[in-house]
């Protein structure tokens, strides 16, 4: 009885079927652009106007970053009493420090007013909306004033 | 005195293939030989062609998103800010903000049918606000009690003025659409801060 030919080729076409399919699949409902997007819900109250923790009521704060041109001021509002912070030129990392200093005065406050002026451009203004969100501030209120 | 014939084997051989003598045959017939074979079919190699169809596919789900069918129709003109903590972008009623006008489109999911327009009165944007109104309507008298969500997208280039943004927002949230989205690109890279300087 003759021996099988020991290096007998592997069948190969069910392989390149299914890589087909599965390459025309992925194709089809893949998403090329890399979209993402920030929300920002505006009722008819702002954010930083909206009800606060029962353990922050006995404190009003809120806390606004004013955009304008060539300078951020991250503004806190306690009871009326307001503490401005100027950061020139758009220097994130003042700006981080600032808002993890935030963070660690009013742990459960998420929310933040993003004013700017007329002539700041949009990249900017998304710019500090992330700076907000990855600060962990994700309510940006963007007002239209 | 009988004479035997015996049958004896022929000196004369059929000559090989030849043209002329100065050509070297046996080399031409190699030569010949080899080409006939290169002719028959060889084995594919498909070894090579499974490597490309593995490495495109890895490729393909690594950048695979569930949101595929998101609506979006992104401008010549836009090139959107990059940003890393923002989240996936849903298919809604996009509004793109121009240099000197402002875009309303909508997928058909939204009211049947696609809608399209162009307003280029930045400061009334009245056509933007009539459509918006009528879809808002229209959502309302179709289900009575049931909350409008009214969310949009926003696309805009990262040098437009944001004057411009919150004249869109305005008009918005005058027309009760509330949940303003802002697209803009993933960016995951480590030179964040310069490209965005930039």
């Amino acid at each position: 009885m003759a021996r099988k030919n020991a290096t007998e080729d592997l069948d190969l076409t069910p392989f390149i079927g299914l890589f087909a399919m599965l390459v025309i699949l992925l194709i089809v409902t893949a998403a090329w652009n890399h979209l993402e997007s920030f929300k920002t819900k505006t009722d008819s109250v702002t954010a930083a106007e909206s009800t606060p923790p029962e353990d922050e009521k006995k404190k009003q704060i809120k806390l606004s970053v004013l955009i304008q041109p060539k300078e951020i001021n991250l503004k806190l509002d306690e009871d009326g009493q307001i503490y401005p912070f100027i950061v020139k030129d758009f220097d994130r990392e003042e700006i981080k420090e600032r808002l993890s200093l935030w963070k660690q005065r009013y742990p459960k406050k998420k929310d933040v007013v993003l004013i700017t002026d007329n002539s700041v451009d949009y990249g900017q203004m998304i710019e500090m909306m992330d700076l907000l969100v990855a600060g962990g501030f994700p309510d940006v209120g963007v007002s239209t004033q | 005195m009988a004479i035997n014939f015996r049958p004896i084997k022929s000196k004369i051989e059929a000559p090989g293939n030849h043209i002329k003598p100065k050509y070297d045959l046996e080399g031409l017939r190699a030569r010949r030989e080899a080409q006939k074979a290169a002719k028959s079919t060889p084995p594919l190699p498909l070894t090579s062609m499974i490597d490309m169809l593995s490495m495109l596919v890895i490729f393909l789900i690594m950048n695979f998103s569930e949101q595929g069918d998101v609506f979006f129709n992104q401008k010549d003109e836009v090139k959107l800010p990059r940003a890393e903590n923002a989240v996936p972008l849903e298919g809604l009623p996009l509004i793109s903000v121009l240099e000197d006008r402002v875009l309303l489109e909508m997928p058909d999911t939204v009211i049947g049918k696609k809608v399209s327009i162009e307003d280029n009165d930045l400061e009334t944007l009245l056509r933007v606000r009539r459509v918006l109104r009528y879809v808002k309507q229209k959502h309302d008298a179709e289900n009575p009690g049931k909350e409008f969500r009214g969310a949009v997208n926003i696309q805009a280039d990262t040098g437009v003025e944001s004057k411009k943004i919150k004249m869109v927002m305005n008009a918005l949230i005058t027309e009760q659409w509330l949940e303003i989205n802002f697209a803009v690109r993933k960016f995951s890279g480590k030179s964040q801060k310069t490209a965005m300087r930039n």
